[in-house]
């Protein structure tokens, strides 16, 4: 070791020997900072729940009109017996109006 | 020196039942949990404090990273151990984001610490135990030209007397890792030391 290193040991051992100073007890307003902002965090986590459940609500009715448009498109309707009116209505209004 | 990482825990504290609490949205248990992990960290924060921000912001800031990440905290580790990592990462990023760092000059010397220096290096046994405050104050000034990663790994082996292992705990780098860094840390201490004492002597 050189004498350089040696200074610098010697430095940083008398360095050493002084102890940072940190309180053991929080300050008030510290600990009232950090649990207003946990509780601002807790209430953010609130909302974000609800706009998943919002999120999800939305995804099951249009799910549901979908199935209820396919459904209804593929179910047999009483059309042949509503064309059979309207033909029926159409020769009455030539005869009536030639 | 610090008393060891594994001797933080105050006996009859319930750690892991006041994390569950706390997952629990129990307000009384987030309020224990921060007193109980108050000292550690504000040790940590004032031991890697960044020049431009004040500990308790920088406190503030790991504890809301320390409640916002709680759900993901697996207990693999102890609690402390990984609050210490969010702690010195938080004043990591913040020592980064404070890039200038201003050429150390004996001019910026107070005259306590000139006469540390003129103890130290007139030979072994020279310097007064009532020069250990300057004596450290000087380290810390020598510190701050480093990198912060530099300056964290010297405070942790040679300021705080931490073992490898222990630094290992702390920081989540690996053994080789932490003595190569410790090693280039220390050489590039030693040319911030013999640039200050060069300036002494012109």
């Amino acid at each position: 070791m050189n004498s350089k290193d040696e200074e610098l040991q010697r430095l940083l051992s008398a360095a050493a020997k002084t102890k940072v100073e940190a309180a053991v007890e929080p300050p008030l307003v510290l600990e009232t900072r950090v649990l207003a902002q946990w509780r601002a965090g807790r209430a953010d986590d609130d909302s974000a729940s609800l706009v998943a459940f919002f999120r999800h609500a939305l995804v099951g009715a249009s799910l549901v009109l979908v199935l209820s448009a396919v459904w209804s498109l593929s179910q047999p309707t009483g059309g042949t017996a509503g064309d059979e009116a309207a033909l029926l209505n159409y020769e009455i209004q030539r005869g009536l109006n030639p | 020196m610090v008393a060891p990482l594994s001797a933080m825990p105050k006996p009859g504290f319930d750690v892991t039942a006041c994390v569950e609490r706390v997952r629990r949205q129990d307000e009384e248990a987030a309020r224990a949990l921060f007193r109980h992990l108050y000292p550690l960290v504000a040790r940590l924060v004032r031991s890697h404090l960044p020049r431009r921000t004040s500990p308790e912001d920088l406190v503030q800031i790991v504890f809301m990273k320390v409640f916002a990440n709680l759900d993901r905290f697996s207990g693999a580790v102890p609690l402390e151990h990984w609050v210490s990592r969010i702690a010195i990462n938080t004043c990591l990023n913040q020592l980064a984001a404070e890039k200038a760092r201003p050429e150390l000059r004996w001019a910026d010397l107070s005259e306590e610490q000139t006469d540390a220096l003129e103890a130290v290096t007139a030979g072994p046994d020279v310097l007064d135990p009532s020069q250990n405050l300057a004596a450290r104050e000087i380290v810390e000034k020598l510190l701050a030209q480093l990198a912060p990663a530099d300056r964290l790994l010297l405070t942790l082996l040679h300021l705080e007397g931490r073992t490898v292992e222990e630094v290992r705990q702390i920081t989540g780098w690996n053994v080789p890792v932490i003595k190569v860094r410790a090693f280039r840390a220390r050489r590039k201490l030693r040319k911030e030391f013999e640039k200050l004492m060069a300036a002494r002597a012109r």
